[in-house]
């Protein structure tokens, strides 16, 4: 699927920390200074090449929604650096923060609940340029009209004054791609954009996202729990676990041999559309612990099927196996 | 004999500019302690079919056909009778998990409300009995009956769903998309939940849902639906080894799946038609590569071929 990769790095995140603070009884808080913090992502750092795309999976509640918004600075990181085409975007402010983001956007993942139901489609798409002063309102209507025309969103004019309420599933996430592409991006965080949509209608947007990436020169962040949309588009895949990075690799490694045990349970829930084939299932204990309360020592040891005692004791660290990376003590 | 036998179901949805026709001619049997998956894409008309059966579908819905439950028919019950049904003898869990529980009533009062509709001399002790069962049976701790929905995880949820749904030994259970609002990993749980209540609980299952991974792993028999019309009906093994219908072909196809040599993403060109102004004939045909001119005319009829039930033109007359 890539032909020339290009080994530049084009975004580089190092240590990067978002705790959210929960409320504690203030009784507490004055007299006992007790801070409770959720811990959303913990300690992540990874690089993406130019052109590639990094695939981070895992389960609800894993912190990877959170790592997608804290990169293109949708959420203010607590601490760590992510820095883009060799400028650190948490050093921005003000207004050129503002400047800089057109070169990155966001797919949302629920294309009902991320277009303004009272806007037109052409409002909608046109608005990213206007904020950033780009283009003759005529200049903008007519890029807009050919990038619609591309997108089958056609007959284009009829589209662009259209309500959202009237477009399906799949035209509306094809409208929030267009309105993601209009300022001509170089990266894009892509949160979940086949999960809300029927089977038939993801893998034309995955196409749809695949064709694009290439036109457009794009660098993706695709964010996902679904194991076989991230075959189609990624590169290279990491895997999530409450806040953490447990694995990263190639995409072929870690569909061939998954190393963590953890990315072994995720590859083994996936439902196999063969009635011939019975597998057995890797099922993990219980269910994901809170955030605000992560486990001692490997934060998967409580459901991990193969745990041992010092995983309850020391945290691993993502290390080299091989050439891959991966934290687990009993790789 | 068949448990809940569907016959000749027609559902339309009055709206202010027509009829939309959400189910037309719709008939199977689900035999007893059977699971049958309904599958189709959205807008095909399976959960219209699901909640129908249950008669819970809104007032503008007008149905015609039979629906018999253990021989008898659904539609003639008055209000009351279908009350008493509903819960006892079949039940139905929701796709959402977040919001088919009452947020401000504990989970045992959503036991205790379904018990005393049916039974209402019901004492307090029997209730917590039969809930404490009921929850154990879907991996969920007793304790935790005096808990808020709130307290509890997507994956809880949908098992108290199931245990609210299982409590009185349904003999019938109707799951519409019950993990589809969940992640991969608690969908596994959930699926062990229902296979082990089959096995267990002496129960047959109609899994509505458009994951047909889902259905591969739980169903026995498959059902798949395509504009409110049932086009194809068949074994597990011989429908996915070799679908008849065009529409089945193409759907098992599109699966995404994660073999790593095999990188071409299939969809079904086109989507499914404007119910309200269905094509003359068969109504995949502006879809379907195989498309013949009697297809554009008429519709075809339903056929038994090969112990299987397809409705398609290729088939013959």
């Amino acid at each position: 699927m890539v032909n020339k990769m290009n080994t530049e790095t084009f975004l580089k995140v190092e240590h990067l920390r978002k705790e959210f603070d929960l409320k504690v009884p203030w009784i507490e808080a004055i007299f006992k200074h007790k801070k409770k913090t959720v811990k959303a992502v913990d300690d992540v750092s990874f690089e993406i090449k130019r052109g590639e795309t990094l695939g981070i999976v895992g389960e609800s509640g894993s912190g990877k929604t959170t790592l997608g918004r804290t990169v293109i600075r949708l959420i203010e990181p607590t601490s760590g650096k992510i820095i883009m085409d060799n400028t650190d975007l948490t050093e921005l402010r003000g207004e050129v923060l503002r400047r800089a983001r057109r070169d990155f956007s966001i797919i949302f993942q629920d294309p009902m609940a991320s277009l303004n139901p009272y806007m037109r489609i052409g409002k909608i798409v046109s608005h990213p340029l206007k904020i950033h002063n780009i283009g003759t309102k005529q200049e903008r209507k007519e890029k807009i009209l050919s990038l619609f025309e591309k997108f089958n969103l056609t007959p284009p004019g009829e589209f662009y004054n259209r309500f959202p309420k009237y477009l399906s599933g799949g035209q509306r996430q094809r409208v929030v791609i267009a309105r993601a592409l209009i300022t001509n991006p170089k990266f894009i965080v892509a949160d979940e954009p086949t999960a809300m949509l029927d089977v038939s209608v993801r893998s034309q947007i995955l196409k749809l996202m695949i064709q694009v990436k290439k036109e457009f020169k794009l660098t993706y962040l695709f964010i996902t729990h679904d194991l076989a949309s991230a075959k189609y588009i990624c590169d290279r895949i990491g895997v999530m676990y409450l806040g953490k990075i447990i694995e990263i690799a190639k995409k072929e490694d870690i569909f061939k041999e998954p190393l963590h045990p953890y990315t072994k349970i995720l590859m083994s829930a996936i439902p196999i559309p063969d009635p011939n084939v019975k597998r057995e299932k890797l099922m993990p204990k219980g269910e994901i612990p809170s955030a605000t309360n992560i486990p001692k020592g490997c934060r998967f040891h409580t459901r991990c099927p193969f745990a041992k005692d010092i995983c309850k004791e020391q945290e691993p660290d993502l290390r080299n196996v091989n050439g891959r990376l991966v934290a687990c003590h009993i790789v | 004999m068949a448990v809940l036998s569907i016959k000749n179901l027609f559902i339309e949805y009055q709206i202010k500019s027509g009829a939309v026709k959400a189910v037309e001619d719709v008939s199977f049997d689900v035999e007893e302690n059977e699971s049958l998956g309904i599958v189709g894409e959205s807008g095909c008309g399976k959960s219209t079919l699901g909640t129908a059966i249950l008669r819970l579908l809104p007032q503008n819905a007008k149905i015609t056909g039979e629906i018999l439950l253990n021989g008898v028919n659904l539609l003639e019950l008055d209000n009351e009778s279908m009350r008493k049904i509903r819960g006892k003898d079949i039940a139905m869990i929701f796709q959402d998990p977040m919001t088919s529980l009452n947020p401000i009533m504990r989970v045992r009062d959503h036991f205790f409300e379904l018990f005393k509709v049916h039974n209402p001399d019901i004492k307090k002790n029997e209730m917590i009995k039969i809930a404490s069962e009921a929850l154990e049976s879907v991996g969920v701790d007793p304790k935790r009956l005096n808990n808020y929905p709130f307290e509890f995880s997507g994956g809880m949820r949908q098992r108290v769903m199931i245990a609210l749904a299982i409590a009185l030994k349904p003999k019938v259970l109707i799951a519409d998309e019950p993990t589809t609002a969940l992640d991969v990993v608690v969908q596994e749980q959930i699926m062990q939940v229902l296979k082990n209540l089959m096995k267990t609980k002496n129960m047959s299952i109609v899994l509505i849902t458009h994951d047909m991974g889902i259905v591969a792993e739980m169903a026995e028999r498959v059902a798949v639906m395509y504009a409110g019309n049932l086009v194809e009906l068949g074994a597990i093994h011989k429908l996915y080894n070799k679908p008849m219908h065009p529409y089945t072909r193409m759907l098992l196809e599109s699966i995404p799946n994660i073999k790593l040599d095999d990188m071409d993403l299939k969809f079904i060109p086109g989507s499914p038609p404007d119910l309200k102004n269905p094509p003359r004939g068969c109504k995949y045909y502006p879809r379907c590569p195989f498309t013949k001119d009697i297809c554009k005319k008429n519709d075809p009829k339903t056929k038994k071929v090969d112990s299987r039930i397809v409705k398609c033109w290729i088939y013959g007359e």
